[in-house]
């Protein structure tokens, strides 16, 4: 066992995951020290006292007088001393009587001087892993330590209109982003330094703010599209006008969330014109640029209206399957999802930017 | 499937004389676009940046006695424009929004890309909506980048 992930940024949509979050305010990972699992704790009554039964073998460096804490499946912490070692059994001082089964115990005595060490990496348009500094944390009386990244990201957020209208959707670096974080648990084993190393997946972040009592709280789940056709309030585009207006003559874009969703579907963009009573003049349907997923994007609309055009009505839609190379960035099992840029970034320390 | 909202967009294709189109960042994450017109006032507000005065030794040849070290020079644009009701909730995010950019080539931007400039809205408080009307005459002034002058 390592580092258990108890609370990341993400939040459920209608079932279906949203791992994006407003930059602008705290993101923040939830995370607890768990050395090893417990398969169950018994009162021995021969004895009177409190034995384990570890899932693996207790590390060698363990011994009999060391210290450590018992967390209990129903919440509880306890400080035990080791009175005896027996391949994945451990028998301690405590006394609570009764049988548990689960929970976790971390080693005291035996893993001195811990705290984790929080690396943050952005990830660019090419996939490159930037690293952005690392963050020191202690953890606290249950082993829990809640970690703060969105300062970091911040850095990473641009402002400035970078977009020259002249693809009908584009990714722009700045305006949002993908992350991921290392997270090493470092210690003194037996007097030499360790280290635990614990991955997430990927995450994005929005140059975005969310205001009070808004749902999804930090998290800008309603405007992160999904493939759920029992979603009534379908994914909102990233406008503050209820009806935007359209200069012709003008620059003008849409922006919305390229959601990792939409992985593995041809998106469409399609209008449908009305005149000026609100008849309906005709409909387009046009593919988005797939190499622009997993960002912010800006869009397009189809302009060159005729004169008799009033309004218009966009919104996406997903469509066929896409086939080949569109799988390698989707799946988000930690160890998948990094493999590309693992072989590219490590062991080589990756480049610290500007925090 | 369908996968967003629908939005509606207005599209405004009428003549604009003087056209001054921002955009600006807002709080989504997203872009806000406004194109105002007709009329605009161009301004500029100067502050003292300090000034000396020499010993006088020459009275007779002398050609004044403060002499000004630096003067700060902001020019302003003044910019009205008659807003819909239902646009006002989503056109007075310009007022805090931190980046806000004028279109400097309004007339080849499509052949040339666009070229954009920074503009900063002058802070206070304001009437955003008379809700006994359908439109709001709003009007913004803006500081443009200031005027680099020298100093002594």
């Amino acid at each position: 066992m390592s580092l258990a992930i108890i609370k990341s940024p993400q939040t459920f949509v209608n079932g279906h995951l949203s791992k994006w979050q407003a930059v602008h305010q705290p993101i923040i990972f939830d995370v607890q020290r768990q050395d090893q699992a417990v398969k169950i704790k018994y009162f021995l009554k021969a004895t009177e006292k409190v034995s384990l039964v570890l899932n693996g073998a207790v590390p060698s460096e363990v011994i009999v007088g060391d210290s450590i804490q018992y967390y209990s499946p129903s919440g509880n912490v306890y400080l035990w001393t080791v009175l005896s070692i027996n391949g994945v059994n451990i028998d301690t001082d405590g006394t609570i009587t009764g049988n548990e089964f689960g929970g976790f115990i971390n080693y005291v005595s035996s893993r001195k001087n811990f705290f984790i060490e929080t690396e943050v990496f952005y990830i660019d348009l090419s996939s490159t892993l930037v690293s952005l500094g690392t963050l020191r944390h202690k953890i606290d009386s249950e082993g829990k330590a809640s970690i703060s990244i969105n300062k970091w990201l911040k850095t990473r957020a641009k402002f400035q209109n970078e977009f020259n209208y002249d693809q009908i959707n584009k990714a722009i670096d700045g305006e949002g982003g993908k992350y991921s974080i290392k997270f090493k648990e470092v210690f003194l084993r037996s007097g030499e330094s360790d280290e635990i190393i614990t991955e997430t997946g990927i995450y994005y972040w929005v140059n975005s703010s969310k205001q009070v009592q808004e749902v999804y709280g930090t998290n800008v789940g309603e405007h992160v599209p999904t493939l759920d056709a029992a979603r009534t309030e379908k994914a909102k585009f990233l406008s503050v006008f209820e009806k935007p207006t359209y200069f012709v003559g003008f620059p003008f874009s849409l922006s919305f969330l390229y959601s990792d969703n939409l992985l593995k579907k041809q998106i469409t963009r399609e209008e449908e014109r009305f005149d000026i009573n609100g008849v309906s003049l005709s409909t387009s349907s046009d593919n988005l640029s797939i190499s622009e997923r997993f960002y912010n994007n800006r869009m397009l609309i189809s302009q060159g209206y005729d004169s008799s055009v009033k309004e218009v009505d966009v919104w996406l839609e997903s469509g066929a399957d896409v086939g080949g190379t569109v799988v390698e960035e989707g799946d988000y099992t930690t160890g998948d999802a990094f493999e590309p840029w693992l072989e590219q970034e490590y062991p080589v320390k990756p480049v610290i930017s500007k925090r | 499937m369908i996968v967003t909202e629908k939005k509606r967009i207005k599209i405004d294709g009428t003549c604009k004389t003087n056209p001054v189109f921002a955009v600006w960042s807002n709080s989504k994450g997203g872009r806000g676009h406004w194109l105002f017109h007709k009329v605009q006032t161009e301004a500029i507000q100067t502050t003292e940046g300090g000034d000396f005065e020499p010993t006088e030794k020459d009275l007779e040849n002398s050609r004044g006695q403060i002499i000004d070290a630096s003067i700060f020079a902001q020019p302003q644009l003044i910019v009205n424009s008659s807003i819909m009701n239902e646009d006002m909730d989503g056109f007075k995010t310009i007022l805090y929004s931190t980046n806000i950019e004028i279109l400097v080539n309004p007339y080849t931007w499509e052949t040339e890309s666009p070229k954009w400039k920074i503009y900063r809205p002058l802070k206070g408080s304001f009437r955003v909506i008379d809700t006994d009307e359908v439109r709001t005459t709003f009007e913004i002034t803006f500081n443009l980048p200031y005027i680099n002058n020298p100093s002594k």
